[in-house]
């Protein structure tokens, strides 16, 4: 698997962001952080089923949402439920009819099961090159297992969907854990999407791709509905392997992994004192 | 688990002549536990906390080898279980709780590389538990620390360093995890480690 030139292409994310970022590499796994109701699932919804993108496979895994919200939320970005291309591992342990495209599991404290149901789905979809794994919620995970377990399971199921080439998107509420908690369990992505809200307003930051300044960027609330002069403007990509003399470099979380593979699509924050290959611990930003 | 004595393996058998050849083919790297029987394997698990791996016998007389399994499954001992089978397993290894099989007659090279497999993921899963701990220590060093403050201090940037050398390990194994049952194996030893831990606590 993965060696390097076999890889699939990067997942495009389309108009997901209100930033300058228009797709991840292979591999890749992106925390989304906010606060209730600041729209996250939506986000992270769109980042697994991107507007006016060819639909990748996708799994998405729920400790949190039953399926029936899961399966409307895709239908109304024009995704159908068929189970050739779109599964729900649903852990809510809501009750539910027996359908191809859902696998149930009892219990999001039985962490075996949720990894069975796993990969039963990416087995009966035919094991895909290319798939989008959506999380939600890591902070609904959290009320069921200690943040031990918690960290471990998340941790190789990111990196199993690493190794695959898949992409991973996955949700947290960080107002309801212990910050060093957040800290932690976000150095296991390679980026780390923030939503914070202002006077009502929402704004948005990306932190981890090098190319990508964390600055904290407007994020309307309306912005499906939005006419197009109202989104950022996006200007075309031409990621030039190795260009990587980029005005202001984007500190990555605390924590925040580096991507262990070449990039292919985007270059990454280098974390001093993570990686082995650096020699010297720099500033950490903090 | 005893890494630096290789770890305890528990042959399950009802055929003294199969135990005793696995043993031959084991005992210069691991600590060998026998039973000769379902009930004998519970009590033995019961006895010594140390055994790591279990070989159990798919059909001996008494409990069967899956019903010993349920039993391990549902008591939540912490061991990774290879189902020893005279037929290739017509069923999903993955779903029915064993987290590796060997067929018979088996070769010294499959066995003990079956027993070193189960020992790596019982690693990985102990070397997950040990990266989030160093984590943990790290990020509670850094709270109300300057960067300046962090890099004087010798304890933070050995820290530092050993979570480079786990983390570089841990993602060394990241590939083998494409593997269904490895993978699937690697979360139950997450599980099972847990859940005992709860009990003893």
């Amino acid at each position: 698997m993965a060696e390097g030139d076999a890889r699939a292409d990067c997942y495009p994310l389309a108009d997901a962001l209100p930033v300058d970022l228009a797709d991840l590499d292979p591999g890749t796994n992106v925390l989304v952080s906010g606060p209730s109701m600041s729209g996250k699932r939506q986000l992270v919804f769109d980042l697994l089923a991107p507007n006016g993108v060819t639909a990748d496979p996708v799994v998405v895994m729920t400790t949190d949402d039953p399926t029936s919200r899961i399966q409307t939320g895709f239908e109304d970005r024009g995704v159908r439920f068929d189970p050739t291309t779109f599964r729900v591992v649903d852990a809510t342990g809501a009750p539910g009819d027996s359908e191809p495209a859902v696998h149930r599991v009892s219990s999001p404290a039985d962490l075996t099961r949720m990894g069975v149901a796993f990969t039963q789905a990416v087995d009966e979809m035919g094991t895909p090159d290319r798939l989008r794994l959506g999380f939600v919620s890591i902070s609904t995970l959290l009320q069921y297992v200690d943040a031990e377990r918690a960290f471990s399971f998340l941790h190789v199921l990111s990196r199993r969907t690493s190794a695959a080439g898949y992409l991973g998107v996955y949700s947290i509420d960080p107002t309801t854990h212990e910050d060093r908690f957040v800290n932690v369990v976000t150095s296991i992505f390679d980026a780390a999407i923030e939503i914070r809200e202002r006077d009502g307003d929402r704004e948005l930051r990306v932190r981890g791709p090098l190319d990508v300044p964390p600055e904290w960027t407007p994020f309307p609330y309306s912005r499906r509905t939005a006419s197009a002069d109202t989104l950022p403007r996006r200007r075309s990509r031409a990621t030039a392997s190795g260009s990587r003399s980029v005005g202001s470099p984007n500190p990555p979380p605390p924590g925040v992994r580096t991507l262990t593979t070449s990039p292919a699509c985007r270059s990454w924050v280098d974390l001093p004192g993570i990686r082995s290959a650096s020699a010297s611990p720099s500033p950490r930003v903090k | 688990m005893t890494a630096s004595e290789g770890g305890t393996v528990l042959i399950v058998d009802d055929d003294r002549e199969v135990v005793r050849t696995y043993r031959r083919y084991l005992d210069e790297t691991y600590t060998i536990r026998e039973a000769y029987g379902g009930e004998a394997a519970l009590d033995e698990l019961d006895d010594d906390d140390d055994v790591d791996v279990v070989l159990l016998d798919r059909l001996m007389p008494g409990p069967s080898g899956r019903e010993v399994l349920d039993r391990i499954r549902e008591d939540g001992y912490d061991v990774r279980v290879a189902m020893v089978t005279a037929i290739d397993p017509d069923f999903d290894i993955v779903d029915m709780g064993f987290d590796d099989y060997v067929t018979k007659p088996t070769t010294r090279d499959e066995l003990r590389r079956t027993v070193a497999s189960l020992l790596e993921l019982d690693q990985h899963a102990v070397d997950v538990r040990q990266y989030h701990s160093l984590l943990v220590k790290a990020a509670a060093l850094r709270e109300g620390k300057s960067t300046y403050e962090l890099d004087e201090n010798r304890a933070y940037t050995d820290l530092e360093s050993r979570i480079s050398d786990l983390e570089a390990t841990l993602d060394d194994e990241a590939e083998r995890l494409v593997d269904d049952s490895r993978f699937v194996a690697t979360l139950r030893a997450i599980d099972t480690a847990a859940t005992r831990e709860d009990a003893d606590g």
